[in-house]
């Protein structure tokens, strides 16, 4: 008598693995969009990176900007430029989001999974 | 026996999945690195094996030396401290201001780079938070006249009359990463996205084969400065005009830094964004910077005659999206209304 090569139950098995598979792969592609933490530069160069889930106040050093962590939103919450405008850049979550602030060069990257990559 | 058939069976099938979600993960990772130049920030993301970031970095650092108009021993610094004389150059910078003076032409000088005298003026007045005099405003307009700028081809020389001056600033960023695009094709680079301030450019498409999807920046300010929109876009060049990006607020009013050169002040744009996507930096950082000028109906006109690929946002968060690029785009922020 021949001898089946693949019984059914091992089939049915690998269909429910693939299934299984499929929605973890999907998830990693697509399903968190929050960012894991923050990348924080100063003339170009990484100073710190700070997780997420931790509030938190960070003083940017050679500079007078501050950036706060606070309930899952990474902000630059003061600077003594009289510009403002990376205050303007308001309350980031998601990953890829960023403030700058020009003239002192200091740039607040959130990190993580992200559909888009990069901003205009 | 069965059940160690099934068993190795199930083993292979996880470790090909296991395989092949990492593969996807770290094919869709690039190389990423930001530096500061030109006055703005530069964020390079490059699909590749050999890093080039740096190459590229220095490459801009050349552009600014030599195309600054605020950088001591530019070639435009040169041009705008010469009393009237002439100026030899390089060729690569008399062709990009043979370029800007043509697109002067074709705009009736809504965009005109003879707009330093005022631009120096603004620039001073976003970074101390102090209004210029309005006879401070109107002496320097009287110096802006893209009219007057004097080409030699043949000597490759510029003369302008004394006291005017050239500001590269709303064309050099787009045109320094076509430099940026021939570094990353020189060096095998297999996909990348190179923003510059508000201009990017896209070689090719990600790792994975696909589009780029590019996000477009909300031009409201503060609790709302996120996404609104996505652009799915690969190998070509994206410019922004917005009033957002660099501003003062002084006596509760908004100053930004697009000069309209018929007034002297910054543009009083019905206009909030304009986005123009193209295969020339060049022209897409001229004609955002145009549009914005020019106003939103003026804006659709030439966007619909010339069969540009421009994303326009009003300042009432009225979003229109020229046909070309109606099948890129996703609205992913629902207090904006589409108007086509």
């Amino acid at each position: 008598m021949k001898q089946r090569i693949v019984t059914l139950p091992a089939l049915i098995a690998c269909i429910a693995l693939a299934a299984v598979s499929a929605a973890v792969w999907a998830f990693m592609q697509n399903g968190a969009k929050g960012a894991e933490g923050v990348n924080i530069y100063k003339n170009g160069k990484l100073v710190t990176a700070l997780p997420m889930d931790s509030d938190t106040e960070y003083s940017v050093e050679e500079s007078s900007v501050k950036v706060k962590i606070e309930n899952g939103f990474a902000f630059i919450s003061e600077s003594d430029c009289k510009c403002k405008t990376c205050i303007g850049f308001g309350k980031l979550s998601k990953a890829g989001q960023s403030a700058v602030c020009l003239p002192q060069k200091v740039t607040v990257e959130l990190f993580g999974e992200s559909e888009i990559d990069a901003a205009l | 026996m069965k059940i160690k058939k099934t068993s190795a069976l199930m083993l292979v099938f996880l470790i090909v999945m296991t395989v092949f979600c990492s593969c996807t993960k770290n094919k869709n990772t690039p190389i990423s690195s930001q530096h500061y130049v030109m006055d703005t920030v530069l964020s390079q993301k490059i699909y590749s094996s050999a890093d080039v970031s740096d190459k590229a970095y220095k490459a801009l650092q050349d552009e600014e030396n030599r195309l600054s108009a605020f950088k001591e021993g530019s070639e435009i610094y040169a041009i705008n401290n010469a009393s009237g004389k002439s100026v030899s150059v390089s060729k690569e910078t008399f062709e990009l201001i043979e370029r800007s003076v043509s697109f002067a032409k074709e705009s009736g000088y809504l965009f005109d780079v003879s707009v330093y005298p005022l631009s120096r003026l603004w620039k001073d007045a976003i970074e101390s938070g102090k209004l210029p005099e309005k006879s401070a405003v109107s002496s320097a307009k009287a110096l802006v006249d893209g009219n007057k700028i004097t080409l030699d081809k043949q000597n490759l020389s510029i003369t302008l009359p004394e006291n005017m001056g050239l500001d590269l600033g709303a064309i050099a960023k787009g045109a320094a990463l076509e430099n940026v695009r021939e570094i990353y094709e020189q060096n095998g680079v297999s996909g990348a996205i190179c923003s510059l301030g508000n201009s990017a450019m896209l070689l090719f498409g990600n790792k994975a084969g696909e589009d780029f999807k590019i996000g477009l920046r909300s031009p409201f300010k503060a609790e709302t400065a996120q996404t609104f929109a996505t652009l799915s876009l690969r190998d070509c060049v994206i410019s922004t005009s917005g009033g957002y990006e660099r501003y003062t607020e002084i006596d509760g009013k908004t100053y930004h830094h697009i000069i309209d050169t018929k007034t002297g002040y910054p543009a009083e744009s019905d206009i909030a964004s304009v986005t123009v996507v193209g295969s020339d930096g060049a022209f897409c950082d001229y004609m955002s910077t145009r549009l914005f000028v020019d106003g939103f109906n003026n804006a659709i006109k030439i966007i619909e005659q010339n069969n540009l690929d421009a994303v326009v946002v009003t300042n009432d968060e009225k979003v229109y999206v020229s046909k070309t690029l109606e099948s890129r785009f996703e609205l992913l922020d629902g207090s904006f209304e589409r108007i086509n």
